[in-house]
């Protein structure tokens, strides 16, 4: 499952005496529970406003929000499944980890559920038209980018539903989109960005430089736009009144919601996004400019690549020195943008099935044996394998396993 | 009457906040409820305060893990308004102790962030915190720990100043026109945004200089305690009718970094948790600091040339080969033969090209930074105080601190 860290919503009932005092709860019940946050609130309409945190290394955090006389709280799950299962972020999980990820979760979370009737809104797409859905997911995909050819390349990709120019760290990582955009686009080098972490990553191996993260980060209607494929998006209809003119008038609204995806639903998003940048696979865009204007795209491409600014680095500085006077701004950069596709990447080559099924991954030894709190003695509950495999997927020999249950071998071994 | 904020030979210098590092024990009361102890006390107690728990493995002094888990609280409180005395306490087994206050003296003096400081307004707020953060302390012997320079000759000093957070303001310089930004301590702009620069620090290896070899550390990000920030800012003023754009550095300098370009100043420093830290600070100090810093910035400014902003020119092509060659690291000879190369072009042709280049080459003026951003005071216009009818009047708890005839200037 190529998903870094996600956010979902779940509205349940808590146990009051964990509203009460959360750290004597999660004693008792033994939960690993090993922070908790309550926020500064400049009124006390709230009854509860509080973040706490999972695991040692509190890389599952969820956000309680609860209003008075109202018997559910908002639950904001942000989790991010490969560190609760190797420590840290570098691998690419398989469809089987994701379910441990989810059993793990619901296994920790189901205590702090009052009615047993609610277990099933702890995650999300266990309950057709439960209230539970996805709000925020990052795919990825790992590359082996020797020569730093494809990050070269990728310096230069525009997209069409972003404006703001792409920001660059050089040599390092590429970031297009805002930062609480619906789509943003991540490509970085995985494993120097873990050394840079420093603790126990820092320790992280010369020998996956070159593993190249294409990631992109999705968020509210991206969500629903992009994996909308099957049972994968529920609507939602909400029906709000309003007070217009003296008259209360009811309003209602539908909204899309992401409650389950697959492993191919991912893999066919990625192919999505990634092939809608612009100015880096080679296109069949036809130019109808003049011959002069042609040359000045081409050189202009030419000198992206040779001074190692991106194209939407020049764009900008040519916008702001040139301005107004520069009236043939967008064709120049058409021109531009055609040549570098002219000299782009090979799409099929690099979003090929194969790049998919066998996907290079970060390994920290150390940091996976230190994982305490692993799916070992914990099922996975049936509901969260039907909602997350392919209805139609034939036997999968297991021809390689996690790296967490294979260190917890050894261990068990020796 | 020009504020002594306005720097007189350069930008305005705001102090947006300080934060002091201390260690006084909390009253018992305060712990137990801390919104029942404000009723009386009139601590100026704001909204509800942040609770942070954290859990972490009890190690031994061998760094052996023992097995328990040690409960971690730090609690954070507002006074008078959010933001304008933070006090963050820690609880430590039994004990609740006063670790750090941050105080921003204008929001906490005037109700107004943006409102600049005058002589005496920072004294007056540090008045103000101690007034207010005294009720809180334990031992009324202690009420001097929570000012720094307020501890007596014959008691040892706790509290230091540990950051300073300020703002300088240039309104007539564009973010867009500054290339190659460097600062020795801060870093480097790279990844900047089109209206907000961060300096980041760049990644060393340390060592013996080879990353890879064994034995060595790794790469770390060095972290010099200098924060800079720069960010385009657009503000319109509705009182003068007047929309004013500009540029605004914001500069954190904390620990060693401060304490460094401090040092040479008598009266500032003393020995505190034996080490030499800052322990008083004026209006002007911060300025020279702040002066200091930004004159330090490498890299130039770039301004648009009059004549292209006047004249659209024929030779799209020639200025946009300057620009790029007076941008980037390429020379305009490289620039002028990657441009003929795709072109075909005659020899003439060719030489015109060069020779337009070399025109709006002499157009582009360069100027250092450090030079560029020593704008006279002349030229400054402050915004903060277009449309503030906050400005003129003291908040209540300033006058009943430092007496009725106080104003604000």
């Amino acid at each position: 499952m190529p998903v870094d860290r996600c956010e979902y919503v779940a509205h349940v009932p808590l146990h009051p005496e964990f509203l009460l005092n959360k750290l004597a709860f999660a004693r008792a019940r033994g939960l690993p529970l090993f922070g908790v946050d309550e926020a500064e609130s400049k009124s006390s309409s709230r009854e509860a406003k509080f973040d706490f945190y999972l695991f040692p290394s509190r890389c599952v955090r969820v956000q309680v929000v609860k209003e008075p006389g109202q018997p559910l709280a908002r639950l904001t799950v942000t989790a991010t499944p490969s560190r609760v299962l190797d420590g840290h972020n570098g691998h690419v999980l398989s469809q089987d980890a994701f379910h441990d990820f989810g059993a793990i979760l619901m296994h920790y979370l189901t205590p702090l559920v009052s009615e047993p009737s609610s277990v099933p809104d702890l995650f999300p797409g266990l309950r057709s038209g439960g209230p539970t859905r996805w709000t925020y997911l990052e795919l990825l995909l790992h590359v082996r980018d020797v020569g730093g050819m494809v990050f070269q390349k990728l310096r230069h990709a525009s997209h069409t539903d972003i404006r703001v120019p792409s920001r660059c760290w050089d040599g390092e990582s590429i970031e297009l989109g805002r930062d609480k955009g619906n789509i943003q686009f991540s490509i970085y080098y995985k494993a120097p960005q873990m050394r840079k972490k420093g603790g126990h990553l820092a320790g992280v191996s010369h020998e996956f430089d070159d593993i190249l993260r294409l990631e992109v980060r999705l968020r509210g209607p991206a969500l629903a736009k992009y994996l909308e494929i099957g049972p994968n998006v529920e609507e939602w209809t909400t029906t709000t009144c309003e007070l217009v003119r003296g008259k209360f008038i009811e309003k209602t609204e539908v909204e899309k919601r992401l409650v389950r995806f697959t492993c191919e639903d991912l893999f066919r998003a990625l192919r999505k996004l990634f092939g809608e940048l612009r100015g880096v696979w080679p296109s069949d865009m036809v130019l109808e400019d003049p011959k002069s204007l042609e040359e000045m795209g081409r050189f202009l491409a030419s000198e992206a690549c040779l001074s190692g600014r991106s194209l939407q680095e020049l764009r900008s500085l040519m916008k702001t020195y040139l301005g107004k006077n520069w009236d043939n701004t967008g064709r120049i950069l058409k021109a531009a943008q055609a040549e570098l596709e002219r000299q782009g990447l090979r799409f099929e080559e690099l979003f090929a099935e194969s790049t998919f099924q066998f996907q290079p991954g970060v390994s920290v030894p150390s940091v996976e044996c230190g994982v305490k709190y692993g799916p070992e003695h914990i099922g996975v509950p049936w509901e969260i394998t039907q909602a997350y495999t392919p209805v139609d997927q034939g036997f999968r020999p297991h021809v390689t396993f996690p790296p967490y249950f294979d260190c917890h071998h050894e261990i068990a071994t020796a | 009457m020009k504020s002594p904020q306005h720097n007189r030979g350069g930008p305005t210098v705001r102090l947006c906040s300080l934060v002091i590092s201390t260690k006084v024990r909390s009253a018992a009361e305060f712990r137990l409820s801390d919104t029942e102890f404000d009723r009386p006390r009139g601590t100026g107690l704001v909204g509800h305060p942040a609770r942070k728990t954290s859990l972490k493995a009890e190690r031994e002094p061998s760094g052996k893990k023992t097995g328990k888990m040690v409960v971690r609280m730090k609690s954070t409180f507002h006074l008078i308004e959010y933001g304008a005395i933070v006090v963050t306490t820690r609880r430590n087994e039994s004990d609740d102790w006063i670790e750090t206050i941050k105080l921003d003296p204008a929001l906490a003096l005037h109700r107004n962030s943006s409102h600049l400081l005058h002589d005496g307004d920072l004294a007056r707020a540090r008045a103000l915190l101690k007034k207010l953060c005294s009720p809180m302390v334990a031992d009324a012997a202690d009420v001097c720990h929570l000012v720094p320079s307020a501890c007596p000759k014959h008691r040892e000093p706790v509290a230091s100043i540990r950051s300073i957070d300020c703002e300088l303001w240039y309104p007539s310089i564009e973010l867009a026109h500054l290339h190659s930004l460097r600062h020795p301590e801060a870093g480097s702009s790279r990844g900047r945004k089109q209206n907000y620069a961060r300096l980041v620090p760049e990644v060393t290896e340390a060592g013996d200089g080879v990353g890879a070899a064994v034995g060595s550390k790794p790469p770390v990000p060095r972290s010099s305690g200098c924060s800079i920030c720069l960010e385009r800012v657009s503000r319109r003023s509705d009182g003068l009718n007047l929309k004013v754009s500009g540029l605004k550095i914001c500069l954190e300098l904390k620990d060693d970094a401060l304490t460094r370009r401090v040092r040479c100043q008598p009266g500032t420093m003393a020995k505190v948790r034996d080490k030499m830290r800052v322990v008083h600070l004026e209006l002007e100090d911060v300025q020279r600091v702040c002066r200091e810093v930004v004159s330090e910035l490498e890299g130039f400014y770039l301004p648009v040339p009059p004549e292209w902003s006047a004249n659209p020119g024929t030779s799209k092509l020639a200025r946009m080969i300057a620009l790029i060659a007076a941008t980037t690291e390429r020379t305009p000879d490289e620039v002028v033969m990657n441009a003929s190369a795709g072109r075909q072009v005659c020899r003439r042709t060719a030489r015109r090209l060069e020779k337009a280049v070399r025109e709006e080459m002499n157009l582009l003026k360069k100027l250092p930074l450090a030079e560029a951003l020593n704008i006279p005071a002349s030229e400054v216009v402050d915004t903060s105080r277009c449309n503030q009818p906050l400005a003129t009047a003291i908040d209540p708890q300033v006058a009943a601190v430092c007496g009725p005839g106080t104003t604000s200037h």
